[in-house]
């Protein structure tokens, strides 16, 4: 059993040095589908998140994601998600509907524990 | 390989190359660094995945197509002949010399090398959609940069038989409008179309300034490029050919064929990267961003013809681009509203469009090639072969710049803009790139209002300045001339 070359002895007759010489076709054509399949799972993943983030802005409100700090003053997702449902509006923007407050300690970790969630591992968070 | 010195030719001109790539590859280490540093802390690391993960895309692709389109269509195909004998076999990505190959050293190593100046073209195009940019759009654009219309600008006009250079007498001898010149067209294409960042423009069309948030490193990313650039360089020279059309004369080619040293070009690279520094400075008034991207700029915009300039040619001509395209720059930017975050578009497209023009001129009448048979040139030398001349490079940059460059970019950004995926949503550009998916990029990053001795020196010292608190004692040292007349 071999899959290309068993000696080396007359160099100057040898040509291709890779195994299972005759499938370079199928390997660019399998090749190329892995490159388009690429692209497409790349555009939905993006786009999967950016549907993500807007969904949370919206919940937490603009405003808020660009106040101090800017996005790092707020709690993780799954903390927000807990504190969403007790707002009391969509535009629960303001620092007292959430329970959080844009300290300069950083109010990721009072959001979590205000709401009650668990929350990610501040490892995982950072 | 039975004779040892062929067989030291081909290896030593396999490691030649191979070291190139090697050193190409600072060149992204660069693009890296100074792009991140370009960029808001909030779009750091979306900046980087941007730009990392077209090196991977450019290098399959360039292995499916872009190497077979290099081989096969320097004659259009159409215009001076049909696809090249031989393309097939060399560069199809199921021939086996694009594999390991105990009888061929050597187009592996070239293969990378172009590859490399691919991952450039697309790289710079990664400047059009900093900050505001789909990752998706953009992945998709610099292949089609790197792996598609660079290669077909570098097959007509960056071949020894390309059609360009036959015909037109083009010569672009270190790829100012073969790599810059079409990569700055299609940031010009893509700018026009996603439009500038939230802010950029004020009420009135004022500009504003978005600084970088970390101008050394800006800086030391431009410095590491020109590290990159000396492989850029060594690579588009052939190093051991025969040139004499009678008996043997071997040298240094370049990309043409047409005889140069790695000597000259030593000294045409450093002196027209000063050329450009010393301008920089000046005229940006001593700018770090924009003294260290005048270095650049100033590589490029006599790159066309740096296998034959005198040192001082290049050194002035290099200083009278970066002016130039840093003025156009900042008309450009007032004039029309583009958002060039990074000043592609002048750094690389109006200086590498400059230097192919200028190159007609100061090149004129030299021989571009060795004329292929039953091709005729516009203007030849003495002896038939094609001739460089002003026309010939002028209308090369407009094909350069904006045939190949601004107009495939533009219709593929129109066709992505159209289906929504060019530009990320309004609330994430404000929010930042990295905001949701990624945690920050300076975790730590609280010291700003840090308050030490030195702080509190320099604080007391301003208010004395200012006249608010009178501290009898002065810094320790010597004086300017200045404060001494205050």
């Amino acid at each position: 059993m071999g899959t290309g070359l068993d000696s080396f002895s007359n160099p100057q007759d040898i040509g291709a040095l890779y195994p299972f010489v005759g499938s370079e076709v199928l390997l660019v054509v399998v090749g190329i589908v892995l490159w388009l399949a690429w692209h497409v799972r790349q555009i939905v993943i993006e786009n999967q998140e950016y549907r993500r983030a807007l969904e949370l802005y919206q919940r937490v409100g603009m405003s808020r994601v660009l106040q101090q700090g800017g996005t790092e003053s707020l709690a993780d997702e799954q903390a927000l998600a807990t504190s969403g449902s007790s707002d009391t509006g969509p535009s629960a923007g303001s620092e007292s509907a959430t329970g959080a407050t844009a300290s300069p300690t950083g109010s990721r970790h009072s959001a979590t524990s205000d709401a009650g969630g668990p929350g990610r591992p501040e490892s995982a968070a950072h | 390989m039975q004779d040892p010195i062929e067989a030291l030719t081909i290896i030593f001109t396999e490691f030649y190359y191979w070291v190139t790539v090697a050193l190409m590859f600072l060149i992204h280490v660069g693009f890296s660094t100074y792009e991140i540093a370009a960029v808001r802390p909030k779009n750091m690391q979306r900046t980087l995945m941007k730009h990392f993960m077209v090196i991977p895309l450019v290098t399959i692709t360039f292995f499916f197509f872009g190497w077979w389109l290099y081989n096969a269509i320097p004659s259009g195909p159409g215009i001076t002949g049909g696809i090249l004998d031989g393309a097939g076999e060399t560069a199809a990505p199921w021939s086996p010399l694009m594999a390991p190959e105990l009888q061929d050293r050597l187009n592996g190593v070239f293969w990378a090398a172009f590859l490399l100046f691919s991952w450039t073209a697309a790289a710079i195009v990664s400047g059009a959609v900093l900050e505001r940019g789909r990752t998706g759009a953009f992945l998709i654009l610099g292949t089609m940069v790197g792996s598609v219309t660079w290669v077909i600008d570098a097959a007509w006009g960056w071949h020894p038989e390309g059609w360009m250079v036959q015909v037109m007498g083009y010569h672009d001898a270190y790829a100012s409008g073969v790599i810059h010149g079409i990569a700055g067209g299609a940031v010009l294409g893509v700018i026009l179309v996603i439009g500038p960042r939230i802010g950029k423009f004020g009420p009135r069309g004022e500009v504003r300034d978005i600084k970088p948030h970390n101008v050394w490193m800006c800086c030391v990313g431009l410095f590491i490029i020109y590290t990159g650039f000396w492989g850029f360089y060594v690579a588009c020279n052939i190093p051991i050919a025969n040139i004499s059309t009678e008996g043997v004369y071997l040298s240094a080619t370049n990309i043409y064929g047409m005889p140069t040293t790695l000597s000259g070009i030593t000294f045409n690279f450093l002196m027209s990267l000063s050329g450009g520094i010393l301008a920089a400075y000046l005229v940006s008034r001593g700018d770090p961003f924009w003294t260290f991207s005048g270095g650049l700029a100033g590589i490029i915009a006599t790159s066309a013809g740096n296998d034959l300039y005198h040192p001082l040619q290049s050194m002035i001509l290099a200083a009278i681009g970066v002016v130039i395209i840093y003025k156009l720059h900042f008309w450009v930017e007032r004039r029309f509203k583009l958002d060039d975050v990074v000043g592609a578009v002048a750094v690389h497209g109006y200086a590498g469009t400059f230097g192919v023009v200028v190159a007609g001129f100061m090149l004129w009448g030299y021989p571009a090639a060795a004329p292929v048979e039953g091709v005729t040139a516009w203007f030849t030398t003495p002896e038939g072969w094609p001739a460089v001349n002003p026309l010939g490079n002028l209308i090369g940059a407009l094909i350069m710049f904006g045939v190949l460059g601004f107009l495939p970019a533009f219709a593929v950004a129109k066709l992505l803009d159209a289906f929504g995926l060019l530009r990320v949503p309004r609330a994430v550009e404000l929010a930042g790139l990295d905001a949701h998916e990624h945690s920050p990029s300076y975790p730590y990053f609280r010291g700003a209002d840090v308050v030490d001795g030195v702080a509190a020196d320099e604080r007391a010292l301003a208010e004395a300045m200012d006249g608010s608190s009178s501290n009898g004692t002065g810094p320790a040292g010597s004086v300017a001339r200045e404060d001494t007349r205050r």
